[in-house]
């Protein structure tokens, strides 16, 4: 008996989960996101440039999904970046959680830019962020702000607004 | 041929729309099974509404829940501003409501055993001791009070609640419960250049909760069992619109011991040295724990006869440790005021309101205000027969926070009475503390500049507690003021590579001194999983009331001698400072693990404490002990009879310096959903120069052996001349020993100590907590004698059903083990609690 249990929690010790499921989530609603936004036209961009901050698990998701799909009919480009000048063209900017403590550094270096910034930290929206992915009781949702979006030029369906948690 | 390529063409839309349908199954029927084997590019095309429909129906987001948890905090105490746990520049934990709950921890203190490098030991039932690292009982030898925390600050939302009048934190005191708390953030390591005297050790900073739309409108968690045991707190939370939230607070504490017995000390350990005689029972007896009634008949025991009680020559009565309510003036408190519940180990109530203001995005007005009543029974700040104390306290504080865009002012009030030694007249004072400070936050690009100032002024009086003027210790209102400028550089040259600077020079009204502090930190963020960090650091403590304005004249009733023994504070004394040097490394091997280690090496000097600085006594044969000695140099028939009379004691600098070396490991690992791990340890070596291991009464000894010494030598110098001497003389000295220590081993500080513990949630609704702390053992050294600690490991654990999104019912059992072994010198032996409650949320 003592035995079996000792196995048991030597098995739940080394059950490690592959976290890739949730970073695949926050992919895809940010492959969705761009449905529901508009970008101005006056872009002459051929790509859609969908730039990350430093490294994080959602940039194989994401370009697994460039890959396979487009936005507006334009090609996705997923690019890392260590700086947001290096991806200054972008369409989506994300910031992952661990890097959180820099988001006045890209929200200033967007500021007036077409750029839908988004980010993994909660109350990010209260500091720049457009769309803001928070986890509430065990289910991930996002927060949006119009004010954030619109301000970035950027025009936004008021389904995705429906579908979020609005911040004012 | 044209029919055929149409017929080609509708098999082949046939085919791909099958196959369409195929992938795209309706989310309303879908399994979980077969949302897992999509890809990602099957289900892209969902929409957004469907793909948070199957995201629900895989419920992958749990785990990512715990990763923000317990790996991905932030911190604001480390550099004042909110940044990532794992960047922080200092030795920082954060502790968040939700594990303080799961835990089971029955206080605050308790829950920050959860914590690495923090020694926490039971003292009575839900009253503790608290250290950050160790570096504590310094000076050793000496009284109880000497080994409360003065080197650790502790705050609710940046507002100390430090007592000014002795040092260390009233833990009783603090107003606020589990409901009010978001987060409790503990940085290690001298920081008073971030946060004023007294986090010499470390700052322990309690965030409360902020309501917002999502706060539930109640709250409230109850649980009650053994030793009766009742803890609870309830919250109302109510946010109006996006600028005015309120929130109201209330919690209740009652708990007892497991005995009604108190210990008496210094009565010896064995019928060969006993020195008290039980009336009544009529025999000698020894340091025991007795009943209160007990205590009112121990009187001190004939040393010569060793079967009968000591009588006061002036009287004929015994002298009585603790003598009957007017049976002389200075008796008002018998044993039965001074402990009029003895199994009660500890009462408290709070109450407190907040109301945040936002009227705009960049403009923050937090308002908060409470009132706390507390009884406790715990170890004595007073010297006292007795190693218990009781202590009461009623406060009420107001806390205004206001934040404009960069630029941040709070202004606190602590206002109320406390007793910091029921049944001993002059312990009862009247206490006013104001702090404010501003502060601002000048961002540039690379570097942050934080100039800031501060005001505080502590005031205590004990003059309207006192049958009369002389009685108290102060006997009067006395005020530490203290202020401050502070300047924090903060530089990021490069991404990697962040240099923090920060300087407050304090100026003091006594001592009239300005004290610096500093802390230097240098941090290279090698990549996203790893950071380097190094420490310099100083930090002070501040002034207290006691060790600058003491004015304390005991007559002393219940002995034989001295007849009085007069404390005086010093208005130019040292402050205590502490010097550390750390360096630190946290690493996240994988995205569910983050292990944290420091390394600390810090120096302590200019400690002191109330110590004899003058003893006069009476030398009752100087002429018979000088013609004895005058022979052979030793006294044969006539040994001197000297007989201490006063005892003048001053705070006194010591030139003990306290050097430690340490290290602290944390792991957080998140194993899977099911399955959460955490383990920290702390090893350390103490080791003293300079040290006198002499107690208040060896000094006392050594004073009056010296004036014996040398009033022989002048007699028989006298007598050798054919001059003539006074057989009975007032001696006096103010001689001090001079063997110092070098190297001793401080072993008050456990050589190792931490915990571990587990979070399983074998299905949902059901989580079982069970979680560890241990210490190695220990010797505490007091004025009264030395003390072992044993070693010890202690099992806790809690069960938790969560019968749906509101309540929660739980099952805790307090040191399962029964393990019973004492933590803390002359204190009870840890009880056991089985207790049952619920958390509620509406």
């Amino acid at each position: 008996m003592f035995k079996k249990g000792s196995i048991i929690l030597v098995l739940l010790l080394f059950t490690l989960s592959v976290p890739g499921q949730q970073s695949m989530f926050k992919a895809l609603f940010m492959f969705n996101f761009a449905k529901y936004i508009e970008w101005p036209t006056s872009s002459n961009q051929t790509e859609f440039v969908i730039g990350i901050y430093g490294n994080d698990d959602i940039t194989p998701e994401l370009k697994k999904l460039a890959a396979a799909r487009k936005i507006n009919s334009k090609s996705i480009v997923v690019v890392n970046v260590k700086n947001p000048s290096e991806a200054a063209n972008a369409n989506i900017f994300y910031i992952p959680s661990s890097k959180s403590g820099d988001i006045e550094k890209v929200t200033s270096f967007f500021k007036g830019k077409s750029t839908l910034i988004v980010t993994d930290k909660n109350g990010l929206c209260s500091k720049g962020a457009s769309i803001n992915y928070v986890t509430q009781d065990g289910k991930m949702k996002f927060e949006i702000s119009k004010t954030n979006i619109t301000k970035h030029n950027l025009k936004v369906d008021s389904k995705l607004i429906s579908l979020g948690i609005e911040t004012k | 041929m044209k029919i055929k390529a149409l017929i080609t063409l509708f098999i082949m839309m046939c085919i791909t729309s099958s196959l369409l349908a195929q992938q795209k199954k309706d989310v309303n029927s879908i399994t979980k099974a077969e949302v897992l084997e999509m890809t990602i590019e099957e289900l892209s095309a969902y929409d957004l509404e469907e793909v948070m429909k199957l995201m629900d129906i895989t419920g992958a987001s749990s785990l990512e829940e715990l990763y923000e948890l317990l790996l991905n905090k932030d911190v604001t105490s480390a550099s004042k501003s909110e940044e990532s746990l794992f960047d922080s520049p200092l030795s920082t934990t954060v502790l968040k409501q939700e594990q303080i709950i799961a835990s089971g921890a029955t206080s605050i203190e308790e829950a920050l055993r959860l914590v690495p490098g923090l020694i926490v030991r039971e003292k009575t039932n839900g009253t503790y001791d608290v250290h950050i690292r160790g570096n504590d009982n310094i000076p050793g030898k000496n009284m109880l009070l000497y080994s409360e925390n003065s080197n650790t600050l502790v705050m609710i939302d940046g507002r100390p609640v430090f007592n000014y009048s002795h040092g260390a934190t009233l833990w009783e005191t603090l107003p606020i419960s589990f409901v009010d708390i978001e987060q409790i953030e503990v940085v290690r390591g001298p920081s008073s250049a971030l946060y004023g005297p007294n986090a010499v050790t470390g700052v322990i900073n309690i965030l409360t909760k902020k309501t917002n739309s999502s706060s539930p409108l109640v709250s409230a968690n109850l649980q009650g069992g053994s030793l009766n045991t009742y803890i609870g707190d309830l919250a109302f939370r109510k946010s109006f619109n996006e600028k005015l939230n309120i929130g109201l607070t209330g919690n209740y504490e009652i708990r007892d011991r497991e005995k009604e017995e108190l210990y008496v000390y210094n009565g010896g350990s064995s019928p060969e040295d006993f020195n008290y005689w039980l009336d009544g029972d009529d025999k000698a007896v020894g340091s025991d724990y007795y009943t209160t009634e007990q205590m009112s008949r121990l009187q001190l025991l004939n040393p010569y006869t060793r079967n009968e009680p000591l009588l006061n020559p002036k009287d004929g009565k015994p002298y009585y440790l603790w003598p009957a309510e007017g049976t002389n003036e200075y008796a008002i408190y018998d044993t039965y005021s001074t402990y009029p519940n003895p199994e009660l180990s500890k009462k408290k109530m709070g109450v407190n309101a907040y109301v945040s203001f936002n009227p705009n995005k960049t403009t923050t007005i937090d308002l908060s205000g409470g009132y706390q009543y507390s009884d406790v029974m715990t170890s004595t700040m007073c010297d006292m027969p007795s190693s218990y104390g009781r202590k009461d306290s009623k406060t009420g504080y107001a806390d205004l926070n206001i934040k404009i865009k960069d630029f941040s002012f709070q202004t606190n009030y602590n206002g109320g009475t406390t007793n910091y030694a029921i049944g001993n007249e002059g312990f009862e004072l009247d206490l006013q503390q104001f702090t404010s400070q501003a502060e601002y936050n000048l961002k540039l690009e690379k570097i942050s500049i934080r100039p800031g100032v501060s005001f505080q002024s502590m005031s205590y009086d004990d003059s309207k507690h006192l049958t009369e003027l002389g009685r108290g210790y102060l006997n009067s209102k006395q005020t530490v003021n203290i202020a401050a400028g502070s300047l924090r550089l903060d530089y990021k040259p490069t991404e990697k590579l962040r240099l923090v600077a920060a300087l407050r020079a304090e100026k003091y009204n006594n001592p009239s001194d300005v004290y610096g502090s500093w802390q230097f930190v240098g941090s290279y963020k090698i990549n996203e999983n790893n950071i380097f960090r190094a420490v310099y650091s100083r930090a002070n403590q501040s002034a207290f009331l006691v060790n600058t304005y003491s004015n304390y004249s005991w007559n002393v009733v219940n002995r034989p001698y001295p007849n009085v023994i007069h404390f005086d504070g010093d208005k130019d004394h040292q402050l205590k400072t502490m010097d550390m040097f750390e360096i630190g490394y946290r690493i996240r091997p994988s995205k569910n693990v983050l292990i944290d280690i420091e390394g600390f090496y810090n120096i302590t000097e200019n400690g002191g404490a109330l110590m004899p600085d003058y003893t006069s006594a009476t030398f009752y044969n100087v002429v018979d002990a000088a013609i004895d000695i005058a022979d052979n140099g030793q006294f044969d028939t006539n040994a001197p009879v000297a007989i201490p009379d006063s005892i003048h004691m001053t705070y006194l600098n010591m030139p003990l310096k306290s050097k430690q070396l340490g290290a602290s490991v944390n792991v957080d690992w998140v194993i899977s959903e099911k399955l959460v791990a955490n383990a920290h340890i702390t090893v350390q070596q103490t080791k003293l120069d300079n040290y006198l291991a002499y107690s208040r009464d060896d000094i006392i000894e050594y004073q009056v052996g010296k004036a014996v010494e040398q009033t022989i030598g002048l007699a028989l110098h006298e007598m050798g001349q054919g001059g003539t001497v006074n057989p009975v003389q007032t001696i006096s000295s103010s001689e001090y020993p001079t063997d110092f220590n070098n190297d001793y081993k401080h072993e008050s500080t456990p050589s190792y100590f931490g915990g571990l513990s587990l979070t399983y949630r074998p299905i949902k609704k059901l989580e079982i907590f069970p979680q560890s702390y241990f210490y190695g053992a220990q010797k505490f050294e007091n004025q009264y004698g030395d003390v072992n600690i044993d070693s010890k490991f202690l099992l806790n654990a809690k069960v938790s059903y969560k019968a749906n999104d509101k309540l929660t019912l739980f099952l805790n059992g307090r040191n399962i083990l029964n393990n019973k072994t004492v933590e803390f010198a002359y204190m009870d032996n840890t009880p056991t609690l089985v207790l049952v409650g619920f958390n509620f949320k509406l």
